[in-house]
């Protein structure tokens, strides 16, 4: 419960200090900047989560990592949706249009395809060892395929996406742009525990009723 | 480097943000509390399992 607390204070704080921020180098003004940009870093860490699970599941065994795999996935598949909707809004202030064929643009929608694909090789597989196997597997290359859509794939194209303005801008703004990171992966953490740990009672029961 | 200032037209923006935020969160709780109970209810049913489980080997022991 404490956890509960500090979180839904960390975020509302996060949340005054960007709609209280001036605006960056370059940019138009607007609060979707401190909510976009710790979607998408969320996302990344959500991923990275994921298949680090993924390897520990592969490793020890023990469903709970893959519980846990599953979960940071779903997670961070809702942050890409998030960061891809609030994405376009702030590209049509300052780019006049909601779609740019950008490579950030378009590499959070290949990500997005990406995980859509590997929750659909998930459900296509009914044995739970091999499932939980081939997931560890796909989460590992997911997390590959997100870096290099979301990360490598902008630096290789032109990109409307500024490299700088936020991240190494003045001090105030890269302490309000952490301080929103740090609260939002709190949040994608908390629920991907609580699903995690859902999906655990779940096994268990499903067990009871194999033995019945 | 500007200073911390609020636009007057954003203030019920920021309103509508907290609102909803302290929806969601409060909707998190809950989520919190059910899988609580959830996690309880199935360790109370294992353990009664157990007990069960116990007292018939016991009894088939003894046959």
């Amino acid at each position: 419960m404490l956890f509960n607390i500090i979180i839904g204070l960390w975020v509302s704080a996060g949340l005054v200090l960007g709609f209280a921020m001036p605006s960056a180098d370059n940019l138009v003004k607007t609060p979707i900047a401190f909510f976009h940009v710790p979607m998408a870093v969320s996302m990344i860490v959500a991923f990275i989560v994921s298949g680090w699970n993924g390897a520990r599941w592969l490793k020890t065994r023990d469903a709970r990592h893959d519980s846990l795999s599953l979960a940071f996935a779903e997670v961070g598949t809702a942050c890409a949706v998030i960061a891809l909707i609030t994405g376009s809004i702030w590209a049509k202030l300052n780019w006049n249009s909601y779609w740019n064929w950008d490579p950030q643009q378009v590499g959070i929608v290949a990500t997005l395809l990406t995980y859509a694909a590997m929750f659909a090789l998930r459900g296509a597989t009914e044995e739970s060892d091999k499932q939980r196997d081939l997931w560890a597997v796909y989460a590992i290359i997911g997390v590959l395929a997100a870096i290099f859509w979301t990360t490598v794939l902008r630096r290789l194209m032109p990109s409307l996406h500024p490299d700088k303005p936020l991240f190494e801008s003045n001090g105030l703004f890269k302490f309000a742009l952490w301080f929103n990171v740090i609260g939002y992966v709190m949040v994608i953490t908390r629920l991907a525990q609580m699903r995690a740990r859902l999906e655990t009672a779940l096994a268990r029961a499903r067990e009871w009723q194999w033995e019945v | 480097m500007g200073s911390l200032s609020f636009d007057p037209a954003t203030v019920p923006i920021l309103a509508v943000a907290l609102i909803t935020w302290g929806g969601v969160l409060l909707y998190l709780v809950r989520l919190d509390l059910l899988t609580r109970r959830v996690e309880d209810e199935v360790r109370a049913h294992e353990a009664q399992r157990a007990e069960l489980s116990a007292s018939h080997d016991d009894v088939s022991g003894r046959a």
